[in-house]
């Protein structure tokens, strides 16, 4: 949040949304799983890359659009 | 921040010389007519400060009473606070009072703002008293002990009593208990103690209290946070510098920077080919790392980044990656290490932001 | 379930010819109890010395503390562990009170995670076990074993040397009987529950989590109703490290027995749901709701009780289940542990529901105790390393430690009148 006071748009990917959503995180993703926030790592390494990129992609997006707080996007 | 134990300078006559703050009115100089004066120190105690002389009988002496209009500290609080802290230090204090300055706002604020200096900068005890809702009270409580007072003078004499009580025995090295017990505003710790009853038996006990429809009141309360605005989105994604921070401790072997690995204080940055090029770890207490251990693109997302990048998806991956731990860090460490991550950002002109959390 | 518990109150334990209790002394041969645990593949030998309070003595290397039982009639020692799966909580048991078996496990992994019974001096004043006669069970690792292995023996060991000890006393000396009785219901009286999440995996080591339930990983297990005769009849066991759920607190469940012996006087005990926490989100929400629904819907509950293991993420999981439950209408207060020093008792919780505005306080885990030199050292040497991040220490010296791993100093369970206070 100190980086959104300084201007700077952030987009976080966390596997614990109640929390981020409790500080107020304006861009928010939900992430696998606490040891893994990114990307399934029961899948195939090529689906797991997969994913990965579709959770990249997907913060990419998020970038691009105003904040709102209180809601999470999935992967 | 002050260390519980102080280090006196022993008065040569076996007293302890007390020198007091107070505002134009309670330095019987005048009303709001007289809040545009400047500083005048005068010699022995002053209204409430005579109070307090009484409180010290036969161990101390209120040595002078520094006083100042309340606007005249008000209108420029930074150099009037300079200028008052200079003066006091010339009076070689061993403990300094200011105040009561119970609801009023310039005053509890002046109050606050000189006991936090004196107390930081001459490691000696300084202690006001202020009302909860003082916008003083907030902002000082963590600097100075700031003793809880009712919202005007009629609390004076027990306002006094109380600092007067913590005064002495912090200039005796003896222990001060709780902010509860004691009335001061907390100032940021905690310490364990024991209570009569188990928390399983206190639990049990405000459960049916909840249930039955009888009062009970919370031991622990849900936290307030500061509302922060939205930065406005990316613009030009194509030109966006996009930089990585993560609080999942990724940290080059050997943990340089010494991350801790809960509890952590500190944040670091490293070039992110060098990280994925040499041996990592873990520097993070609050999750086992098999599945980052395996493959650091789970954590950061770095072989997507890069095609991504070279797809012109977005403009630049910034080449370094800022890393801290986040496991039962403190919400002050916690906003003391983005205010460091985010003014770096800003000074390398990054874009925006991918975080990735644990 | 009606269960009855059977205590034998000891006031000293002394090694003898024979194992057995006179005037409250509980005599032990040695010989006979090293024999009854040791055998195990995984060990070269097993320690077993008695400390007693007030002795210049540091235990070290604990990850269990288990209070002596053994099962006399309707059931088996520690089903799944030691005995075949017959439901616990039923027929009775007897205990040893005011003694415990302490298991050290030598073995190097997850030295964060053991813990210190010092016998005199201000951690015996901290701790629990520090203030009564403890059996140390203390079993060397046979050469190069797998830490999991070794592990699952070393409990094992303890919960032999447990069973083996109660089973010295005879009916005659039997102190006291309490008959925990969860068949009858009082449907007038204000019905509560307690939710007990028993696990968090998200420190298992290499991924493998620990045998706790009736000696079974349930790591991944969603919400399920358990009795609460079950849990302090054995069914659940501490995990393989220290973390402030030693099992002789879960045998004296301090929710479970103050709701059982309230059961028909001022409440009825509605019942027990069990689960654990949940490190991924959708996970987290459907645990939730099936929380909710149990104790609304099965259990029929005005309110329940939580509590929650480890840190931060059971502290948030707790707090979505509550409020899960407090939708449906059903009242809730929640045990938390504060974790910092620098802190405020507004700081600590990690959710922002209004409607949970019933909170424990548990006292401060991370608030360090220093512990001075003590003459003699069990479960290690004066060498060994005691955990500490900021600097390297060992058991021989004067240390300093988180009160969390000072045994029985602080409880998740709720068994600790520790309180984090504001200063």
């Amino acid at each position: 949040m100190q980086i959104e006071k300084q201007g700077i748009p952030t987009v976080q990917v966390s596997s614990i949304v109640d929390v981020a959503m409790m500080v107020g995180v304006p861009r928010l993703i939900r992430g696998y799983t606490i040891t893994s926030p990114i990307c399934d790592f029961h899948l195939s390494p090529d689906e797991e890359k997969a994913m990965r990129r579709r959770c990249v992609k997907k913060a990419l997006a998020l970038l691009q659009q105003e904040g709102k707080k209180g809601s999470y996007e999935t992967i | 921040m002050m260390s519980d134990k102080l280090v006196q300078g022993n008065p040569e006559n076996g007293k302890w010389r007390i020198v007091c703050y107070l505002n134009q009115f309670f330095g019987q100089i005048g009303g709001e007519d007289k809040a545009d004066t400047g500083f005048l120190v005068k010699e022995g105690p002053i209204g409430p400060a005579m109070f307090l002389q009484s409180f010290f009988a036969g161990e101390g002496e209120v040595v002078a009473t520094v006083i100042c209009g309340d606007n005249y500290m008000a209108d420029n609080l930074g150099e009037a606070v300079e200028e008052g802290f200079k003066l006091i230090a010339d009076l070689k204090p061993s403990i300094f009072f200011s105040g009561p300055g119970f609801n009023s706002g310039r005053y509890g604020v002046a109050c606050g703002a000189i006991a936090a200096a004196v107390q930081e900068r001459l490691g000696i005890p300084a202690i006001t008293g202020l009302y909860p809702e003082n916008p003083g009270t907030d902002m000082y409580r963590k600097r100075a002990y700031v003793v809880k007072t009712g919202i005007n003078a009629g609390t004076m004499r027990t306002a006094l009593a109380t600092m007067a009580g913590i005064g002495k025995r912090l200039l005796k090295n003896e222990p001060i208990g709780s902010a509860e017990k004691e009335g001061y505003f907390a100032r940021g710790f905690l310490k364990n103690e024991t209570v009569e009853k188990t928390a399983a038996v206190r639990g049990i006990e405000m459960l049916f209290d909840k249930v039955t429809g009888k009062p009970f009141k919370t031991e622990l309360s849900i936290p307030q946070f500061e509302d922060i605005p939205p930065a406005p989105p990316v613009n030009d994604i194509k030109k966006a510098t996009i930089a990585l921070v993560s609080d999942g401790g990724v940290v080059p072997k050997g943990n340089p920077d010494k991350i801790k690995v809960s509890q952590n204080t500190v944040w670091a940055s490293y070039n992110l080919d060098e990280l994925f090029a040499n041996p990592y770890q873990i520097a993070h207490s609050g999750y086992h790392p098999t599945e980052v251990r395996e493959n650091l693109n789970r954590l950061l997302p770095m072989d997507v980044l890069k095609e991504l990048e070279a797809e012109k998806e977005f403009g630049r991956l910034f080449p370094v990656f800022y890393s801290c731990s986040g496991n039962t860090t403190t919400v002050q460490s916690c906003k003391a290490i983005g205010e460091g991550i985010a003014k770096k950002l800003v000074e390398e002109n990054v874009t925006a932001a991918l975080l990735v959390s644990t | 379930m009606k269960l009855r518990m059977e205590s034998v109150k000891i006031v000293d334990v002394q090694f003898g010819a024979k194992t057995s209790i006179s005037d409250g002394v509980l005599y032990i041969n040695r010989q006979e109890l090293t024999e009854t645990v040791a055998g195990d593949e995984n060990f070269a030998s097993v320690g077993i010395e008695i400390v007693k309070p007030g002795e210049s003595t540091r235990v070290i290397n604990v990850v269990d503390v288990v209070e002596p039982r053994c099962k006399i009639s309707g059931g088996v020692d520690f089903p799944g562990v030691l005995g075949g799966f017959i439901a616990a909580g039923r027929g009775t048991t007897r205990a040893l009170k005011g003694m415990a078996v302490a298991l050290c496990d030598r073995h190097r992994h997850w030295i964060h995670s053991k813990g210190i019974i010092d016998m005199a001096g201000p951690g015996a004043e901290l701790g629990r076990y520090g203030k009564m006669p403890c059996v140390v069970v203390d079993p060397i690792p046979a050469g190069d074993v797998d830490d999991h292995a070794y592990a699952y023996s070393v409990r094992r060991a303890g919960f032999k040397a447990a069973v083996y000890l109660a089973r010295a006393a005879g009916e005659d000396q039997v102190d006291e009987s309490v008959v925990y009785d969860m068949e009858t219901v009082y449907p007038d009286l204000p019905k509560l529950g307690y939710y007990y999440q028993i696990y968090s995996p998200q420190h298992d080591p290499k991924g493998i989590p620990d045998p706790i339930f009736y000696g079974y990983p349930i790591s991944v297990t969603l919400p399920l109703v358990v009795n609460a005769n079950e849990i302090i009849d054995g069914a659940v066991l501490s995990g393989y490290t220290i973390r402030m759920m030693e099992t002789y607190s879960i045998q004296n469940h301090p929710i479970v027995t103050e709701l059982l012996s309230r059961h028909g006087k001022d409440l009825n005990f509605a019942g027990v749901v069990m689960g654990v926490c949940s490190l991924e989100p959708v996970r987290r929400a459907l645990a939730a709701m099936m929380i909710g629904n149990l104790f609304h819907d099965t259990l029929k509950a005005d309110g329940v009780i939580m509590t929650k293991p480890l840190g931060g993420a059971p502290n948030v999981d707790l707090g979505v289940a509550a409020s899960e439950c407090e939708k449906l209408g059903v009242k809730t207060t929640l045990l938390i542990q504060a974790l910092n020093t620098q802190a405020s008792l507004d700081s600590e919780v990690l959710f922002n529901d209004p409607a949970l505005n019933a909170i424990i306080n548990c006292g401060i885990i991370f608030e360090t105790a220093q512990l001075p030199e003590l003459d003699k050292i069990i479960g290690g040497t004066g060498e060994t390393a005691v955990f500490n991040d900021s600097c390297k220490q060992t058991a021989g010296h004067p240390i300093v430690v988180e009160k969390r791993f000072i045994c029985g100093c602080l409880n998740q369970l709720g068994a600790s009148p520790a309180v984090a206070v504001e200063y």
